[in-house]
């Protein structure tokens, strides 16, 4: 017979609800076989009236055999359908089949605690939150634009997806843990639980828009970004080679291209152009000397907001001794230039979203070409 | 279970207690034992059974004496009898209260 499987509409600490729920897919012909993740697989039955009951035992973390509750269970006349969690689930169509938790004071300081233990989780999940927030607007200070476009973005999409799962949840165990009321002592009384659909189908699709993510990334990340194609025209590049900068020194210099992985959203684009020369170190080695060199950054992240965030990395990390100063360049948000000890320049500006970074071993002045970046970039 | 939840018994417990008062016993003799003096008043759950031994055993209680295939018996230590005789107390001193609260 063809089985079928449901979604929980409710939360795994709330079991007396989850029992309820059991018992009315019993009525509509829906016998319970297992539980996987929060799915339940059911089999078609006679529709029938049945309790389920969700125990947790700690002398159950023996197994079945070497245990004798099972028996008594079985005894009582309850079925042991499967185990979920830390809870065994088990059912019984007796109407006279006494409780599994036959003490309601017992019965429900254990609920308490299974809530108390759940509300703990949740103010847990809250503080992972605020700290993730804080992190991500203030943590830009500590270089971590830089890192997440060195991790190619893969990272900060997930960090977003687990953050929206989180405040969902947490509106999910706020709303559920005021409404809830605990069932009667007798459990004569049904325990009143609404069924959060909506919200419980939100964490589903964060979840699964989590995973898809993921996968989404992971696949870019094996095929390699579209910049990955080294037969990218030069022309088409988002910023000017050294050919646009100094004709005479990007002549007999073929051209190398890097590029890093990253999301489609976020492109990055590193270019590097150079010609050596080799000399004989102290040590007897031959070493390479670059006598021009060309290389180039260029990001364009989601927003000026995070353009600016990588900027501000750049500035504090990748300056490599050469002080910076800001130009007033026409074109560009920011702009900032300087050459260290040795004369190499670097040049850092950001328009909007895109932001990029140049050094360069060379003859000419990058400072007098800014019209070319800012009519390549535009 | 914390030790404040069991300084005062639930009914459960006290019978619980009560059964193994008297002898060793392992849980369907237990729970045979109470319904038993009950007069099937008092009928434990195996969840409710198996959670208090758990705990009980955690507190010292009771003690494990014997395994026998799937069957464990159990012994009252003298921190159970201890509890079991505060619990009584209580319990004549309820009746009492009750008792002369009902006089004329």
């Amino acid at each position: 017979m063809k089985n079928m499987l449901k979604y929980i509409p409710y939360n795994s600490w709330e079991p007396e609800a989850i029992e309820m729920w059991l018992s009315e897919q019993a009525e509509k012909g829906l016998d319970l076989v297992d539980i996987t993740l929060h799915f339940a697989k059911f089999r078609r039955a006679e529709p029938r009236e049945v309790r389920y009951r969700f125990d947790q035992q700690e002398l159950a973390r023996l197994t079945p055999e070497e245990q004798e509750y099972f028996d008594a269970c079985a005894k009582a006349g309850w079925e042991l359908v499967c185990d979920w969690g830390n809870s065994h689930v088990f059912r019984t169509g007796d109407e006279n089949a006494v409780e599994l938790q036959s003490d309601p004071e017992l019965y429900l300081r254990g609920l308490k605690k299974l809530r108390r233990r759940r509300m703990q989780n949740t103010c847990l999940l809250f503080v992972y939150l605020v700290l993730s927030i804080v992190t991500l607007f203030f943590g830009k200070d500590l270089g971590f634009f830089m890192i997440l476009v060195e991790a190619g973005f893969t990272w900060m999409l997930f960090l977003w997806m687990i953050m929206l799962g989180a405040v969902v949840l947490i509106i999910d165990d706020i709303i559920s843990l005021k409404k809830n009321k605990f069932p009667s002592k007798d459990r004569s009384t049904p325990t009143a639980v609404p069924k959060r659909a909506i919200f419980r189908a939100v964490v589903s699709t964060v979840a699964i828009l989590s995973l898809v993510g993921l996968m989404v990334c992971n696949i870019n990340l094996r095929n390699g970004s579209p910049f990955e194609d080294i037969s990218l025209p030069l022309a088409s590049l988002p910023f000017p080679t050294l050919a646009d900068i100094a004709p005479d020194e990007a002549a007999g210099i073929t051209y190398g291209n890097e590029s890093r992985k990253n999301l489609p959203a976020p492109v990055q684009l590193i270019f590097r152009q150079a010609k050596h020369k080799y000399e004989t170190n102290s040590s007897g080695l031959s070493v390479s000397i670059p006598v021009i060199a060309y290389w180039v950054c260029y990001d364009e992240l989601w927003s000026a907001f995070l353009a600016k965030g990588l900027e501000k990395d750049w500035l504090k990390y990748e300056t490599y001794g050469a002080a910076l100063s800001s130009l007033s360049a026409p074109g560009f948000d920011d702009a900032f230039y300087g050459t260290d000890a040795e004369g190499e320049q670097l040049l850092i500006v950001r328009r909007g979203k895109a932001v990029l970074k140049v050094t360069y071993i060379g003859s000419a002045d990058l400072r007098e070409h800014l019209d070319i970046f800012a009519e390549k970039m535009g | 279970m914390s030790k404040k939840a069991l300084e005062t018994l639930t009914e459960s417990m006290f019978y619980v207690l009560m059964a193994l008062r008297h002898a060793d016993l392992c849980g369907t003799e237990i729970a045979e034992a109470v319904e038993g003096k009950t007069g099937g008043r008092v009928r434990l759950g195996p969840g409710t059974l198996y959670t208090l031994l758990g705990s009980f055993g955690e507190k010292r209680l009771i003690e494990e004496i014997a395994l026998d295939g799937r069957k464990r018996t159990y012994h009252i230590t003298a921190k159970g009898i201890g509890a079991y005789e505060d619990e009584l107390t209580r319990l004549r001193q309820c009746v009492a209260d009750a008792e002369k609260e009902a006089l004329p």
